[in-house]
């Protein structure tokens, strides 16, 4: 039989034309599927308070313990908006490894297969929905506390300007990091550890607790390296205390650990997608 | 020209196994043993445009594997598929645009949502015109009397409603073939039939092609005229769905529950010792049947009933009449024999036609049947 083309009804486009609609109304969506319960990620951001008033009052003792105003740039107020941004990005992150590791399972990856779009490309465009209905909710709840804490930061137009590119790419980051794991599912009984590591490598060396260039050397110098700094280090610290070539060094640093990254992704997609066994079928 | 082009395909599956006890556990994580699995033996069949095709067997039987190796989602282990000119696996993406698929266990509706957003983001999914999509989401809305349920968030449909929906979102992009794995699996009676009339109605009507797996045989009965019975990998029987009725699905079972003791409509054979239905069969009606030599007492115990009809001795209407002439009946269920008695008769059966031809002994009852009728 003669191969037959897209049906009666397809609407004749450029390929950029129906991949942009097709994955931002994945995007829309998933915000509205989120939406139906935004009380609950509410609750969640409400976290945010318990975590920045506890490091708040830890590092209003450490720095009147060392009788200082200004810690390697950092006043308290910028450390407490530095906290409240890093946080707001760090408890934003939904629970991909384990959808993704629940689609493999279950085989409900069946039907996102069977589709005219790209897994990955859906994936990412459902995860960035559902990021940005937290994201946008912890940063409200975490700018009302900075300011009853510490009143208004001393952002520049430019870190402002900024902000939202690098922290695109630090969800991007996170996105590869934790859909690979997912994908570990293929392989491996259980995912949830590998996201854990992950998960709190990024707390610790990715600069949530402190900006990184307070850590003492050799540690310093090793997180700085490592990508976690790109996910919350250097979108933090680009809203709070921007500098130019700090900000040229962070976007080389993304885009590596991103090219890197999605080679390793999708290295583990092509062998998995051979792999499918469908699970309950 | 053949929709569907099935050569040879087979998928074998390679599953790591696991010995008991905390040493062999140990074993297995240092040493994995593996098993495989012949999930689908080599199959060849083909579909001809708008055929309705029921692609059954029981559990495990390798029904879901072939869907989704025509699907192009799973990658064969050998043989060759060719479904609207394509090769699923290597050309799954394209494939996609004219065809459709439903999993009865699986859903695509979003949860919090209702289906109304779903089927516009398949709208673009699927790359529609927008206008000719109104007007085709307007026409299924219709057919499948769904208007109702399209704001209603998916987690708060029943089965059968969420079912309809599915089936309707399935058919948004006008696929000219429609895979339906188990598509009335978990409904109840009345969700079934409608959902059985849909996809009857949405064949006639549009000249789809369906491919069908299920293992209730209510579903091949009544929807589909062509049956492939495929069990352990290999196709057993593909043939009408009149021969299949005509020689496999007869017996029907009839689940009572009387007004008065089940005990007074039976009488004991003296001779085997077996129970036995004693009620007289209305003559006017079916002359030539005058006793319910079919009928075999499967349980009595109180009030209830269960039968074993053969439709083809002795037909369900006048047995049931006469039961209702002796007394009340309170509830009841007729139901088809289940998929291993249908597969169990076609073995059986493949075993009896190699006799009369006398080239094969008693024991051969694992014997394909294909037949071209």
């Amino acid at each position: 039989m003669e191969a037959i083309g897209k049906g009666p009804i397809h609407r004749a486009r450029g390929v950029l034309y129906h991949s942009l609609q097709k994955y931002t109304a994945i995007m829309r969506v998933s915000i509205a599927n989120n939406l139906a319960y935004v009380m609950e990620v509410f609750f969640r951001a409400l976290l945010l308070v318990v975590l920045v008033f506890i490091l708040g009052q830890l590092w209003k003792t450490t720095f009147s313990i060392r009788g200082v105003a200004v810690l390697d740039g950092f006043s308290i107020s910028d450390m407490v908006w530095y906290l409240v941004v890093a946080e707001t990005i760090a408890l934003s992150l939904p629970q991909l490894t384990r959808r993704i590791d629940q689609e493999v399972r279950s085989g409900q990856l069946a039907y996102l297969l069977g589709r005219p779009c790209n897994y990955v490309f859906y994936n990412f465009a459902q995860y960035l929905g559902e990021r940005l209905v937290r994201l946008a909710i912890n940063g409200a709840v975490g700018a009302i506390l900075a300011l009853i804490f510490v009143g208004l930061p001393h952002f520049t137009w430019m870190g402002v300007i900024a902000w939202p590119l690098v922290t695109f790419f630090a969800l991007c980051i996170d996105f590869v990091a934790y859909f690979s794991i997912g994908l570990l599912a293929f392989w491996t009984e259980e995912t949830s550890s590998f996201a854990l590591i992950f998960n709190r490598l990024t707390l610790v060396l990715g600069g949530v607790l402190a900006p990184i260039t307070i850590f003492p050397e050799p540690l310093r110098s090793i997180a700085l390296l490592l990508p976690f700094s790109t996910i919350l280090y250097g979108p933090s610290r680009t809203l709070v205390h921007f500098e130019l070539d700090q900000f040229a060094l962070l976007l080389l640093h993304q885009l590596i650990t991103l090219v890197v990254g999605s080679l390793i992704l999708l290295a583990i997609y092509q062998v998995a997608i051979r792999r499918v066994n469908i699970n309950g079928g | 020209m053949s929709i569907i082009e099935v050569e040879a395909l087979a998928k074998t599956f390679k599953t790591r196994e696991r010995a008991a006890g905390l040493t062999g556990s140990l074993r297995s994580f240092i040493a994995p043993h593996y098993r495989k699995r012949e999930a689908v033996k080599p199959i060849s069949f083909s579909l001809e445009p708008g055929e309705l095709l029921a692609f059954i067997g029981p559990n495990g039987a390798g029904k879901s594997t072939t869907i989704k190796m025509l699907t192009g989602i799973l990658y064969p282990t050998s043989g060759r598929a060719n479904v609207l000119g394509l090769t699923p696996w290597q050309q799954r993406r394209k494939l996609s645009f004219r065809i459709a698929s439903v999993y009865g266990q699986k859903s695509q509706l979003w949860y919090h949502l209702p289906p109304q957003d779903t089927f516009d983001l398949l709208a673009r999914i699927y790359e529609l015109d927008m206008a000719e999509y109104r007007k085709r989401r307007g026409f299924l809305v219709e057919v499948f009397d769904i208007e109702e349920y399209m704001h209603t968030p998916a987690r708060k449909l029943s089965l059968g409603e969420r079912m309809r929906c599915e089936l309707a979102a399935a058919l948004l992009h006008k696929p000219l073939v429609i895979f339906l794995d188990e598509p009335t699996i978990g409904l109840d009676v009345i969700a079934k039939q409608r959902v059985r009339d849909l996809i009857g109605q949405l064949q006639a009507e549009e000249g789809v092609t369906v491919f069908l797996t299920s293992h209730d045989a209510g579903d091949i009965e009544q929807v589909c005229r062509r049956v492939i019975v495929i069990n352990h990998g290999e196709i057993i029987l593909d043939a009408p769905v009149a021969k299949l009725k005509r020689d496999y699905l007869k017996v029907k079972t009839v689940d009572l529950l009387l007004e008065e003791p089940a005990h007074t409509l039976l009488t004991t054979d003296t001779e085997s010792g077996k129970q036995r239905l004693s009620v007289q069969l209305p003559a006017s009606i079916h002359e030539e049947i005058q006793d319910t030599v079919g009928v075999q007492v499967l349980k009595a115990k109180g009030y209830g009933l269960k039968l074993a009809i053969d439709t083809s001795r002795t037909p369900l209407e006048p047995v049931i009449a006469a039961i209702m002439q002796h007394c009340h009946i309170l509830d009841m269920t007729i139901s088809d024999p289940p998929m291993e008695e249908v597969i169990a008769a076609i073995y059986g059966q493949g075993s009896r036609v190699e006799n009369a031809d006398g080239k094969a002994d008693m024991s051969a009852v694992a014997t394909p049947l294909t037949s071209g009728e």
